[in-house]
């Protein structure tokens, strides 16, 4: 007990312990407890487990080809989102190019489109029916109308709007690059492609890193793009999973499935683990230069890369314009494949205002999504401290643990939660959760758990040690330096993580449909409840007036943040 | 190493601690957890007899809404005027400004009612799972099938509105849930590419008829009600005890071609919208949809009376079980004045759709009054074939679509 020796050390202990059991309840109660309840339930009908499901599966050739698209579809999807993103950031703040402000614009308008919205209107610009489509047609009765749909067309529209995490991580690191290394380098007379190629890549290593970790986990579990381009000959294994974990006796067939997209999931965790380790990427430049820009010299390659950083910005923003455009429209418009300014009218946005919600599902979907993104950030801050402070086989168990909500259907986290907490726990101190404000909150939370972590364990990792040792020296108290020193640094990363949760979940449906308040309905239900099949046609035009709400306030959010953000970016430069 | 070594204790304290409490929750609420369990796995273990489960559930939503089931207590309820409580209507039918009417008119009568709307598998899903902590109280619009499976959970109050006689023989008296509106499923088609005589007589005609390869719409998703009865009305023709999972293996081609043979609307295109225009003359709908959709794309489809009838389910209303005995008090007197004669008609003849109540039948639109003097049930078992719904449309999703 000789650790109960000093006073200071007895108290810091007492804090820790406090800690570690807070998290220990917390990560037992809510995340592991209620999925391995349910998978139990599902897998293990009668306490035996049900082998029927899995060789159905396997024997199914749709299922086969559908788990192999996903796969291929991850891959490409790293590698094309990486290069559209990386040029994209470049343009951004590496490279002299005209009209920078409207591409800084353009280049963020994945960050404030939900998915759903954006492919369903991808699909009425290029679809079948599309209004590009029309045009082409009479101007080439000969093509297929349906061009624009099955692999391509997914891999095309998941690449341009799958560049937001380039866009907050990786150009966070781009503009922390010391330039003194970059004139070191042209001094001694090295070429810009070999500076670029030798100097700037290897720096933004590790963000890329991340950032491909997460693109490669969007591209297997893509859900919508796939749906609704992917067509016939381009199915992928997620909307398969989705469709069985909505019926009750299908549920051991998600399940099933779900554990295959998760072996896949785990394995690429696990060699991405491991080489992140390996790689030592820390920065070791103390007093940084901020960057300059650079002169493409070759007119022909500026002329060229000018003109692709604008296409890019156009093919990014112009379905959100359509988006604009369709709330206005009337349906038989929008089916018919034309756009007539005379039909256009506030109907939509009137039938919005005017049905019993009103704009109620806004103000519970903002204060969701603000405080899940609040409170899994914070958590994750400490967790992701612990998980690099300490590499042992119990930090191993825990950090997997954490990825659970990679990969279970959201469907099965929802219902775990539901049947887990409808009746007073022990584990909860004797409280029901199920039909509380409480539950919908804590389904948000751990549905952000695996990103957060993974983008703020990116931040810590590229934390350079001697400015601890240095507080450390100096006498501060562990506390004091991370508040003081390390919290600081790693701001930006915060702030950016924030922000991404905050927006994504505003317009969260596949929990949310189970888990809400009756008088608290959060905007991803309305907008799904308008696109069901049950719905008249006219009732999906809402989904386009919600899309609008969900992207003024998903702007609002980022021009908020970004003030904090360049505040705090400016205090280090 | 202090530092790592008082995680791993608090660590480990905790996980014993959380699971010492789950063990001994698991062992004090295992008769509660079992009965769950029976319920929601009752769809498929054929050896819970639905009579058991009918006493079961009869027990628990006695205890649970805290009333007695006795007929001449509800109407005692029924007699009295709302106090004004405030109830949560779940349902899928809030589209279209149907939302305002139902609030507006519940006022009037002096009810406070909070409207959510979502979908009819999701509103099922969610008054099943919240069955020991309900948020919601009375549930409007799924079918019959998703009643049943609300009923087997025990998530359901007994109730036998005013007018249970005037829906009589629509469908099966089960005590809990009463039927206020018949969805015939109904086969259309472009009344100007088709005449009577070339018209599909059935859908057996779409893929046994090369003609129709590729002129019909099939189902692209497999959890709505009119897509699955669509599936089950075809299917409901070739049952045979000795077959894969009770269809024979004429049954599984037939839907294979079937599948084969139609267009898979893709999304972007409207089923409905593509019958219209021609482009897909042949495709089905719910009846209560043809309003809607005919004002939408403007063409009044031919619709095309099988011989073997429609597939037709009934759209129900029920009280959700609730310890606040008035709260469901209540409840049933909104589900009972939501479901009477007057209302629903208004409803009707609003939203055009086929009331169940006879008294009502005089305010159904046109349309609607000429396909209920023309359509016909489809006669199959019905109760059988929903109960293989899931496992039949999990064989399609995997092996045929």
């Amino acid at each position: 007990m000789s650790w109960l020796g000093g006073n200071y050390r007895l108290k810091r202990n007492v804090g820790f312990i406090f800690l570690g059991l807070a998290l220990g309840w917390g990560i037992f109660t809510f995340l592991v407890y209620p999925n391995l309840s349910l998978l139990k339930l599902t897998l293990f009908p009668e306490g035996a487990f049900d082998a029927g499901p899995v060789t159905r599966i396997m024997a199914s050739q749709r299922v086969k080809t559908a788990l192999l698209n996903s796969f291929i579809l991850a891959v490409c999807l790293t590698i094309t989102a990486n290069i559209l993103g990386l040029f994209e950031i470049f343009i951004l703040d590496y490279y002299q190019i005209p009209g920078v402000k409207w591409l800084n614009i353009a280049y963020h308008s994945p960050l404030i489109c939900n998915g759903m919205v954006l492919v369903i209107a991808y699909n009425f610009i290029l679809g079948s029916q599309g209004f590009l489509t029309a045009n082409l047609m009479e101007a080439n009765p000969g093509l297929n109308p349906y061009w624009f749909q099955g692999f391509w067309a997914v891999l095309i529209e998941m690449t341009f709007s799958g560049t937001s995490n380039h866009m907050m991580f990786v150009r966070d690191a781009l503009r922390n690059i010391d330039y003194q290394t970059i004139e070191a380098a042209q001094n001694m007379g090295v070429r810009p492609w070999r500076i670029l190629s030798r100097v700037v890549l290897p720096t933004l290593k590790p963000s890329i890193f991340a950032a491909s970790i997460l693109i490669f986990i969007t591209g297997i579990s893509a859900f919508a793009t796939p749906q609704v381009l992917g067509g016939e000959e381009f199915e992928t294994i997620n909307p398969l999973i989705m469709s069985f974990s909505r019926t009750l006796t299908t549920r051991n067939y998600a399940a099933v499935l779900a554990i295959f997209l998760g072996l896949i999931t785990i394995l690429v965790l696990m060699i991405s683990n491991y080489v992140e380790k390996k790689g030592n990427y820390i920065s070791v430049s103390k007093v940084k230069t901020p960057l300059r820009k650079q002169k493409i010299r070759t007119p022909l390659l500026r002329w060229a890369v000018t003109v692709a950083a604008h296409l890019f910005a156009l093919i990014q923003t112009v379905p959100l314009l359509f988006v604009l455009l369709f709330s206005f429209m009337p349906v038989q418009d929008l089916y018919g494949g034309k756009i007539d300014i005379t039909h256009f009218s506030l109907d939509n946005y009137l039938a919005v205002i005017r049905s019993v919600t009103g704009l109620r599902p806004v103000l519970t979907s903002v204060i969701y999504s603000a405080c899940a993104a609040v409170i899994v950030v914070t958590i994750m801050l400490f967790i992701a401290r612990i998980l690099t402070k300490y590499h042992n086989r119990l930090t191993g168990i825990l950090e997997l643990f954490l990825q659970i909500p990679w990969f279970l259907p959201a469907t099965l986290i929802a219902l775990g939660l539901i049947m887990t907490f409808d009746r007073p726990r022990i584990l909860t101190f004797g409280l029901t959760l199920t039909g509380t404000v409480y539950i919908m909150l804590i389904a948000y939370v751990i549905l952000k758990i695996p990103y957060t972590l993974r983008m703020i364990k990116a931040a810590y990792a590229s934390l350079d040690n001697s400015l601890e040792e240095a507080a450390k020296n100096l006498g501060a108290s562990p506390f004091r330096t991370y508040y003081k020193v390390l919290l600081p640094v790693i701001w930006p990363t915060v702030l950016s993580v924030f922000l991404l949760n905050f927006i994504q979940q505003l317009s969260e449906y596949d929990v949310s449909v189970f888990l809400f308040h009756p008088m608290f309905q959060p905007l991803g239900v309305v907008l799904n409840t308008a696109t069901s099949p049950d719905a008249a046609p006219e009732a999906q035009m809402l989904t386009f007036v919600y899309s609008m709400i969900i992207m003024a306030v998903s702007a609002a959010a980022i021009i908020f943040v970004y003030g904090r953000k360049n505040a705090a970016l400016r205090k280090f430069q | 190493m202090k530092a790592k070594s008082m995680l791993l204790i608090g660590l480990t304290a905790a996980a014993v601690a959380a699971c010492a409490g789950c063990g001994s929750e698991t062992a004090s609420t295992s008769a509660q957890a079992e009965g769950t369990e029976t319920a929601a796995s009752g769809i498929n273990s054929p050896e819970t007899t639905a009579a058991e489960a009918q006493a079961w559930e009869t027990d628990g939503a006695a205890q649970e809404s805290g009333s007695e089931p006795e007929l001449a207590d509800v109407s005692d309820i029924l007699a009295q005027e709302p106090t004004g409580e405030r109830i949560v209507l779940v349902t899928n039918n809030s589209g279209l400004g149907r939302d305002e009417w139902l609030q507006e008119h519940a006022q009037a009568a002096g009810f406070n009612v909070e409207i959510v709307g979502i979908g009819g598998g999701d509103a099922t899903a969610r008054v099943i799972s919240e069955v020991n902590n309900p948020t919601t109280n009375v549930i409007w619009g799924p079918s019959e099938d998703q009643f049943n499976s609300m009923i087997e959970a025990g998530a359901l109050a007994q109730f036998t509105p005013d007018w249970a006689d005037d829906v009589a023989g629509v469908s099966e008296v089960n005590g809990y849930s009463w039927p206020y509106e018949i969805q015939p499923k109904l086969l259309v088609c472009n009344p100007d590419v088709y005449t009577e005589e070339t018209a599909p007589k059935s859908y057996a005609d779409l893929w046994e008829n090369e003609e129709f390869h590729g002129k019909y719409a099939v189902p692209t998703t497999f959890d709505g009600n009119t897509n699955r009865a669509v599936i089950g009305g075809i299917l409901a023709q070739y049952l045979d005890p000795e077959g894969e999972l009770g269809v024979s293996d004429e049954g599984w081609e037939a839907i294979k071609a079937y599948f084969d043979n139609g267009y898979k609307t893709p999304q972007g295109e409207d089923d409905f919208g593509n019958m219209a225009s021609g482009k897909v003359p042949i495709t089905f709908t719910f009846a209560s949809g043809l309003k809607s959709k005919i004002e939408s794309f403007g063409v009044e489809p031919m619709i095309i009376y099988a011989e073997a009838g429609e597939p037709t389910n009934t759209n129900q209303i029920g009280v959700v079980a609730n310890n606040d005995p008035a709260v469901v008090e209540e409840s049933m007197r909104f589900a009972n004045w939501l479901g009477s004669a007057e209302i629903i008609g208004d409803y009707a003849a609003e939203n055009g759709c086929m009331v169940a109540n006879k008294e009502a039948e005089d305010q159904m639109i046109p349309l609607i009054k000429e396909v209920k003097e023309n359509y016909k049930p489809q006669e199959a078992d019905w109760t059988y074939i929903n109960s293989m719904m899931d496992e039949w449309v999990a064989k399609i999703q995997l092996e045929i679509y």
